[in-house]
């Protein structure tokens, strides 16, 4: 008789056999192995990727902030919108004397106030504990920001430090000019002649700085100055007047 | 008798079970058939799995370099309209080693003039390299002059 001990490895084979058919029909669609380090690209997505979209709204909300804010202040003579000068305005312009009194405006300060404002409407859900105008550049420090994710939380700064192409200082440069401009020719007869010869290049008489307005005898007189820095690569024309009713005192230097 | 009778079932019992050479090589060969069809299979789903991972983070590193590139033309004072940020970013293409998200970013008057990585590709706007300042500036289509 022979022995049967033998076909045992002959049904091992053909039990090997059916267990991969029976494999290979129920997994129809092959093999799937999850991906190597979806939980790591999983948090640089969801943490690191959206953490920098974020800074990138923050900054450009704020550089958009800046320079309308700069471009506004320019148009009104240094004042928002909304709100006139001490001296009052002339044919919609700003006035920055009244005969002897001076109502030269502090922008950096007013555009401080205002772009705090701004920001808490563009991003409501950052906070700035602190706003700065340093050269060209524009500042905001932020309080840390958090992102949660049912796996894992992310913080991020979402402070500032943006060069808007424009310096606040240009402000202090226009009321020297204007300054001067009112010593030499305030309280004069010939008003118009002395502002034509003195006044700077860039000071056009009249509201619109490309044509300028013929000489008048009017006392008052609305100029356009054009400014030499273009935060939104347009043209920045400051409107404002000077009253040269009145000789005009120059200011006492205390020592 | 009997001693005899038991040595000669001992010898037909080790026969029985490798009676033929054949069955031995038939068994190895077919052994060896099976572990190839499970290699193969599981190595084409590794193979899957390691493209997929290299797809996602080379796309990632797209997305990353993007947003920097963005980031840095903000922080130098370029205008961006915050509505096209998320548009500028599916639009960015490496090239060269370089992230390309708009005109400015080419850096070959060839490049630029043919809209290398096209984006442009669908919009209004085009590129034009300007050979004064030998940089690629957008434009749009039809002021081509």
């Amino acid at each position: 008789m022979n022995n049967k001990r033998g076909a045992l490895l002959h049904w091992v084979v053909v039990g090997v056999f059916l267990a991969i058919g029976v494999f290979l029909v129920a997994a129809r669609s092959g093999i799937r192995l999850p991906e190597q380090g979806r939980w790591q690209l999983d948090f640089l997505e969801q943490t690191y990727l959206q953490a920098e979209k974020d800074q990138l709204q923050i900054e450009l909300a704020a550089l958009h902030a800046a320079q309308e804010l700069v471009v506004m202040l320019a148009k009104n003579g240094g004042y928002l919108p909304g709100s006139a000068s001490p001296c009052g305005a002339f044919q919609g312009t700003n006035l920055w004397n009244r005969q002897a009194e001076r109502c030269f405006p502090d922008a950096k300060r007013t555009a401080l106030g205002q772009m705090e404002a701004l920001l808490r409407e563009k991003l409501p859900a950052t906070t700035f504990t602190e706003l700065g105008f340093q050269g060209t550049f524009a500042y905001g420090k932020g309080q840390l920001q958090m992102i949660t994710t049912p796996s894992a939380s992310y913080t991020y700064d979402p402070s500032y430090a943006l060069d808007i192409r424009y310096n606040f200082l240009e402000y202090e440069q226009l009321k020297q000019e204007a300054e001067r401009l009112l010593i030499r020719c305030g309280g004069r007869a010939d008003t118009a002649d002395c502002i034509h010869d003195a006044k700077p290049l860039t000071w056009k008489r009249g509201t619109l700085c490309i044509r300028e307005e013929p000489l008048s005898a009017q006392k008052i007189v609305p100029f356009c100055v054009v400014s030499r820095y273009r935060p939104d690569d347009a043209l920045l024309e400051y409107h404002l007047a000077l009253d040269f009713t009145t000789a005009y005192p120059p200011l006492e230097v205390v020592s | 008798m009997y001693g005899r009778a038991c040595s000669m079932n001992s010898i037909i019992n080790k026969k029985a079970q490798t009676q033929h050479l054949a069955d031995l090589f038939l068994t190895v060969v077919l052994g060896a058939l099976v572990l190839l069809v499970v290699g193969f299979m599981f190595n084409a789903a590794l193979s899957t799995r390691e493209s997929k991972t290299l797809t996602t983070t080379v796309e990632f590193r797209r997305m990353d370099s993007a947003i920097s590139n963005l980031r840095s033309k903000v922080l130098a004072g370029e205008d961006i309209t915050p509505g096209a940020v998320d548009s500028l970013i599916e639009q960015s293409k490496v090239l060269g080693g370089k992230i390309i998200t708009t005109c400015s970013d080419y850096f070959t008057a060839e490049d630029c003039n043919l809209d290398a990585v096209q984006i442009g590709l669908g919009s209004v706007v085009s590129c034009r390299w300007e050979k004064k300042t030998k940089s690629c500036t957008t434009v749009v289509r039809g002021d081509l002059r």
